[in-house]
């Protein structure tokens, strides 16, 4: 379950990451709408998973800390992958 | 944040101030801060330090035969003493490090920080006290975190309090300062000079954004007591009430004077952590071997989120529960639970890594605030060849802590596996190493050209982390092989840890070692827009 959150996690932080200024001309225009929606609704996912994962008490902790983790992660490969 | 609606002077006016006030909070106390979040970061992995300092150890895995058999080493060691104090290990642990209190001998008084060392021990995995090399291990960077050294403990946290009010100004001025972090939320520009410190600066500060504010207002309320007395002081006038409201604690009773042997340990153990709802972290005997003997048993607090663990007492001869800490009032769930948000010891593995990397955010934060300060005041320098000496001395005392502190902590580790075993006060040996080290390393930062120093104690830094695990490999028997074979991955984790941060900072080293300054085209073209040169960037 908490691996699952990962993965919600990184997605979310990539979706919201692609539908910024910056990163946005990685993508067709006709596929930006659905972004910042779709990335909002795996952040809850992600939280969700990871409250399922390590309980209630620390499911928010952990949940923050791999939304924390999935924007660093999309900071560095989003840009370092830039020419 | 909406930038373009705050064109009013009034917000203009509001955000000067504050970027005043975020550069000036930030610089002065950014250095201690640094030492600081450097040391905390490092602590949250305190217990596999205490491993990794001390190879000479087998890893636990009955932690349940270790208490027994401390008890039976106290019971042939000290059985008449007034108490003995046995940690609970985890199968992460180093072992458990016991002490006792001995009886106060009529007419004999008592004489304060006598021999500590010969009224404690240290519990071995099959239960048998164990010499291993005397080390303070990873307590030393948790005690440093808020008590420095060299100077009184009293002293050490209010400097460590005030530098973190100024934190959590320079984190909220800063929310306002940088205006544009949100909306560049994912971007970090490279090879752009200051633009490309700013973005690094507003990265490491945003995308942790939860963590540093939490662990700063956590930290100031770890020390309130301290800060603000002024709720217990108007609410306590004795000193004994506020602190069985705080820590409630099983009544005193008076020695029997009669021997009885204690009770086994291990059912006792069982029945505690059925009923405290958790593994037991820490066992306390009052008048063992008496027909008054106590047992406590006090809740790990690796097992919940409030560090105000309660416990539970037992009749030492009977094994009969005799008294229960009161359910704990709002106030103390509070402030317990923020103390265990802030030290992150219920966290499993994952939960301690993610600790881990926002420590490192954090400490990235701090070091490139304190950079981008001289970064900014270089492209504006009137004469680049003769800065002027705040300018150069805040760049020196920059190198001295964000590559001397780090080159300081590691030298810990090398003074660990390298001061003889058998040396007197080892443990202190080891802490004073670490500061003569860093005290050459500030020198040598103080006189050399900065560019040069960088590169130089970056790439020292990174050659001692990287050797570390080699030496490790080569001379002792927790090398990384041997860990990884046996599944040991606290301690593989540690070598390959130290190994990443080496390879980081060869890096930095690398990088720095590259970079050549642009041409100072942009300095005439800039100087209209700011006219203030003391405000930071956005």
């Amino acid at each position: 379950m908490i691996l699952l959150a990962l993965i919600a996690a990184v997605a979310a932080l990539s979706l919201l990451a692609l539908a910024t200024d910056r990163h946005r001309d990685r993508l067709r225009p006709h596929n930006r709408r659905w972004l910042r929606p779709a990335g909002w609704a795996m952040v809850v996912a992600a939280l969700a998973a990871a409250i399922v994962g390590w309980g209630p008490v620390y499911g928010p902790i952990g949940g923050i800390g791999l939304l924390m983790l999935a924007a660093g992660a999309n900071l560095l490969v989003l840009n370092l992958t830039r020419r | 944040m909406g930038v373009d609606r705050f064109r009013g002077t009034d917000m203009k006016g509001f955000r000067q101030s504050q970027s005043t006030l975020h550069t000036w909070s930030g610089l002065l106390l950014g250095w201690i801060l640094f030492a600081v979040f450097v040391a905390g970061t490092a602590a949250y992995w305190r217990e596999a330090l205490n491993r990794w300092t001390r190879p000479e150890l087998a890893q636990i895995e009955q932690p349940e035969r270790v208490v027994s058999g401390a008890v039976a080493y106290l019971t042939k060691r000290a059985p008449d003493a007034q108490s003995w104090f046995i940690p609970v290990p985890t199968t992460e642990s180093a072992g458990s490090q016991v002490f006792w209190q001995p009886q106060v001998e009529k007419g004999e008084e008592r004489r304060r920080g006598r021999g500590r060392r010969d009224t404690q021990a240290l519990i071995g995995a099959d239960g048998q006290a164990v010499t291993a090399r005397e080390t303070r291990g990873g307590d030393f960077f948790y005690r440093f975190h808020f008590d420095l050294h060299y100077m009184p403990v009293f002293w050490a946290r209010w400097i460590v309090g005030i530098a973190a009010m100024f934190m959590l100004v320079a984190i909220l001025t800063g929310i306002v300062t940088h205006k544009k972090i949100f909306r560049d939320f994912f971007t970090l520009r490279r090879g752009k000079g200051q633009r490309s410190w700013l973005d690094g600066h507003n990265a490491s500060a945003v995308l942790a954004l939860p963590f540093h504010l939490m662990i700063t207002y956590t930290g100031l309320v770890t020390l309130m007591a301290m800060l603000m007395p002024w709720a217990v002081v108007a609410n306590y006038t004795d000193e004994t009430k506020l602190f069985a409201a705080v820590f409630p604690q099983a009544p005193v009773v008076e020695r029997a004077e009669r021997v009885v042997p204690l009770t086994p340990i291990a059912p006792l153990l069982r029945d505690a952590e059925r009923e405290l709802g958790g593994p037991v972290g820490y066992v306390g005997v009052t008048n063992p071997n008496d027909a008054a003997a106590r047992i406590t048993m006090t809740r790990a607090g690796t097992s919940m989120l409030s560090a105000r663990t309660p416990s539970i007492a037992y009749d030492g001869v009977t094994g009969r529960e005799v008294w229960r800490a009161p359910a704990p009032d709002g106030a103390t769930v509070t402030q317990g639970a923020m103390v265990g948000l802030h030290a992150g010891r219920f966290g499993d593995f994952g939960i301690r890594w993610l600790y881990f990397l926002c420590g490192i955010a954090g400490s990235i934060m701090v070091a490139s605030g304190l950079v981008l300060w001289t970064v900014k005041r270089r492209e504006r320098l009137p004469d680049p060849a003769r800065p002027p000496f705040g300018f150069r001395m805040v760049e020196r005392l920059n190198i001295g802590f964000v590559a001397g502190f780090p080159i300081a902590m590691t030298l810990y580790l090398w003074a660990n596996r390298l001061l003889p075993l058998g040396m007197e006060r080892r443990a202190d040996g080891e802490i004073n190493a670490m500061f003569v080290g860093w005290g050459i390393v500030f020198a040598y930062a103080l006189v050399r050209q900065p560019n040069r120093a960088w590169v130089e104690l970056l790439g020292l830094l990174a050659g001692l982390l990287l050797a570390l695990p080699l030496y490790n490999l080569v001379a002792l028997p927790t090398g990384l092989v041997a860990t990884i074979l046996r599944g040991d991955w606290v301690l593989a984790g540690a070598d390959l840890t130290l190994a990443g941060l080496g390879a980081g900072f060869a890096f930095a080293a690398w990088r720095v070692h590259r970079f050549r300054p642009k041409a100072r085209r942009r300095a005439v073209r800039e100087m209209p827009v700011s006219s203030n040169a003391w405000a930071p960037a956005e």
